[in-house]
């Protein structure tokens, strides 16, 4: 498959990351740069990883998966894009692939509600609770807020990793935020301290 | 996100831009107008905060597995297995499959019977694991260390450079690198130097090696 993960005609090179120059140590080969490389992502990956499919069993896989195409492919890396950008494509390709194996053994349908219900605060911590209000989040959501706020990508970057156009990425985060309304009230600092 | 329906057109575009204002990835007119709602709009100000306040959440949440440490042990023997399939297969062309595999299998007869007349014991132990075929260097000698915790990556990468080591896989998640000295070093020598460097905090030997 000639498929170039997140890069396109229209981003400009990247030059001077340190990142850049380990890729192609990796495409001469050079198992040790490999090596590096796969500490420098193995967390941002698992992380990345196990928020997007939410599935802990499967993520070690994943980042196998991800890294073996990097392997296999990093004399292919035109330098497009950032390098991170490359790599979180290749991750969410992945990622929507075994989203799709999930699927296939459930029945449910993902929740149709514009807004979702809070979760029950009680004791919860605040890092809790907002996770598990974007767990009922639908992966291309969750993805967008992902990228965003834990990896700090711009939404032209997040369109690339996507494959989408850059106003689909704008309407994902707006319909997440729409979902997570009670979630972000209750995160206000300014707000009553009592939550839902 | 507000339900506020008399919002400006020029606070909705802002709202809509904010998580990124929020990560510092908005650039040139669009953070410029940001930065003008959030210094009139109150309601842009509010989501402001929550979404900081997300972010810094979500930043913070390091309760997420790390992969396993074994994982790039299990990536590198896929890789290498992979590599020699395709190699073989490049090799032989597929009608003469066959007659190779027939070929390859006496040859193998031939050889184990060879090999059973001959006197084993007097051979040096070669031998290869079944799990990941390592690079050339780490069929040197090979020691363990760790590293001081205020020794940054520049200064670990300078030592290896130094004395010229190299890095056997990754290190683990403890933060024990093996090494391969250099073809023909004396490993006893490199034992002590390691030992003695302020940047190293302990040197080993591998299990393997002290067994030997």
């Amino acid at each position: 498959m000639d498929r170039r993960y997140g890069e396109t005609p229209e981003t400009p090179p990247d030059g001077g990351e340190p990142e850049v120059a380990l890729v192609a140590r990796i495409a001469a080969r050079d198992q040790q740069a490999f090596a590096e490389f796969y500490v420098l992502y193995r967390r941002r990956l698992a992380r990345f990883l196990g928020r997007v499919i939410a599935s802990s069993g499967t993520v070690d896989e994943l980042i196998n998966d991800v890294m073996y195409v990097v392997w296999q492919d990093a004399a292919r890396f035109e330098r497009r894009s950032k390098v991170s950008t490359w790599v979180f494509a290749i991750a969410w390709h992945k990622a929507l692939r075994a989203l799709e194996r999930q699927q296939r053994g459930k029945a449910t349908a993902l929740p149709e509600s514009e807004e979702l219900a809070a979760p029950e605060r009680g004791a919860l911590e605040d890092r809790e609770w907002l996770r598990r209000g974007l767990d009922q989040l639908t992966p291309e959501h969750r993805l967008v807020v992902e990228l965003t706020f834990f990896a700090g990508c711009s939404y032209g970057e997040i369109a690339q990793i996507a494959g989408c156009p850059v106003n689909t990425v704008k309407t994902r985060m707006f319909h997440a935020r729409r979902k997570l309304r009670d979630i972000l009230k209750a995160l206000d600092p300014y707000g009553p301290k009592e939550r839902p | 996100m507000t339900d506020d329906a008399a919002l400006t057109a020029s606070e909705r575009e802002a709202l809509e831009l904010l998580p990124w204002h929020v990560n510092g990835t908005l650039e040139g007119e669009e953070r410029e107008q940001v930065r003008r709602e959030l210094r009139s709009s109150l309601t842009c100000r509010l989501e402001y905060e929550r979404l900081a306040r997300m972010q810094g959440l979500m930043q913070g949440d390091d309760a997420e597995q790390a992969a396993s440490d074994r994982g790039f042990e299990r990536l590198m023997a896929r890789i290498n297995a992979d590599g020699r399939a395709s190699a073989a297969v490049a090799r032989q062309p597929v009608h003469w499959l066959p007659l190779a595999q027939a070929a390859t299998l006496l040859v193998l007869v031939a050889g184990a019977a060879w090999w059973w007349r001959e006197d084993a014991a007097i051979r040096p132990g070669t031998y290869q694991t079944l799990t990941v075929e390592q690079p050339a260097a780490s069929q040197a000698a090979q020691l363990r260390l760790v590293f001081k915790a205020d020794v940054t990556q520049a200064e670990r990468r300078a030592l290896f450079a130094e004395l010229g080591l190299q890095l056997v896989g990754a290190p683990t998640m403890d933060g024990i690198y093996t090494v391969a000295l250099p073809d023909d070093a004396n490993a006893r020598e490199f034992f002590h130097r390691l030992g003695s460097d302020p940047r190293v905090a302990l040197v080993t030997t591998p299990p393997e090696e002290s067994a030997r």
